[in-house]
């Protein structure tokens, strides 16, 4: 989501605050004439006008600027949304998620399948920790294959393999 | 994800902004201290100076919130469109 509309909405309502102001302040800055009773119809046109502005601007301040500061937090989860609905092409090399019923299911079979190929290093991984931290996650990931294939397979042979 | 409001709180607000500029201009004759014909008081030129920015400075915003408005929704309409022809793709490659 974009904030221009709210830039735009608090800049007016900026100048609607600048005006608020000035309303209650005017009646003494441009002399506006005095009754004996108290304040007359103009000082109290202008000062009830801008106590009535100033409320309402500032609300809308409060209004705007929580409004904005939810869509400045937007964007990090609509990007991480973007990444899982916009497929890089990496999943077809990388079917790992689909290895790991296919072990477990095929435990009480005689011979477990090979382990699967470890996942290549994601597109996205362009950083210098991430170039560090994807080889470690992926020799990580083909060590656990590796294991639980051992381990299937250990388990229908007699305890054999670990 | 919920698709973003055109209208909020703080639209309403700057509405009653713009309505209270209406108000400034009218008021001097409204209430009585400026009659009609005779030369304007200094209040009278300060009101109607100050409810004329209120308009246009609602208005503009009103504006600017509507323009943005619908532009975010046609992004966010695409995107969710996007999203959906990529969950339709997986499913026909599953």
């Amino acid at each position: 989501m974009r904030v221009g509309r709210y830039v735009s909405a608090l800049a007016a309502t900026s100048v609607a605050v600048a005006a608020g102001i000035w309303l209650l302040v005017a009646p003494w800055v441009l002399s506006y004439p005095q009754q004996a009773s108290g304040w007359g119809p103009q000082v109290l046109t202008d000062f009830w006008t801008g106590m009535a502005v100033l409320v309402l601007a500032f609300l809308a301040l409060a209004l705007y600027g929580g409004t904005a500061a939810r869509a400045l937090r937007a964007p990090v989860a609509s990007a991480a949304t973007a990444a899982v609905a916009e497929p890089t092409g990496d999943e077809d090399a990388a079917p790992v998620p689909e290895a790991m019923p296919a072990q477990n299911g095929a435990a009480h079979e005689p011979a477990a399948p090979p382990p699967v190929a470890p996942a290549p290093a994601p597109a996205t991984a362009s950083g210098t920790l991430d170039d560090m931290l994807v080889p470690i996650a992926t020799a990580l990931l083909s060590d656990l294959v590796k294991r639980r294939a051992a381990a299937s397979g250990g388990g229908n042979t007699g305890g054999e393999g670990s | 994800m919920k698709p973003p409001r055109l209208f909020s709180g703080g639209t309403v607000c700057t509405g009653l902004l713009g309505l209270a500029g209406v108000w400034l201009v009218l008021a001097p004759f409204w209430v009585g201290y400026q009659t009609a014909g005779t030369t304007w008081l200094r209040a009278t030129h300060n009101d109607v100076v100050v409810g004329a920015v209120l308009v246009v400075s609602s208005l503009l915003g009103l504006f600017g919130q509507v323009a943005f408005g619908l532009r975010d929704a046609a992004l966010w309409v695409e995107r969710d469109q996007r999203a959906a022809a990529a969950t339709g793709a997986q499913q026909q490659e599953a």
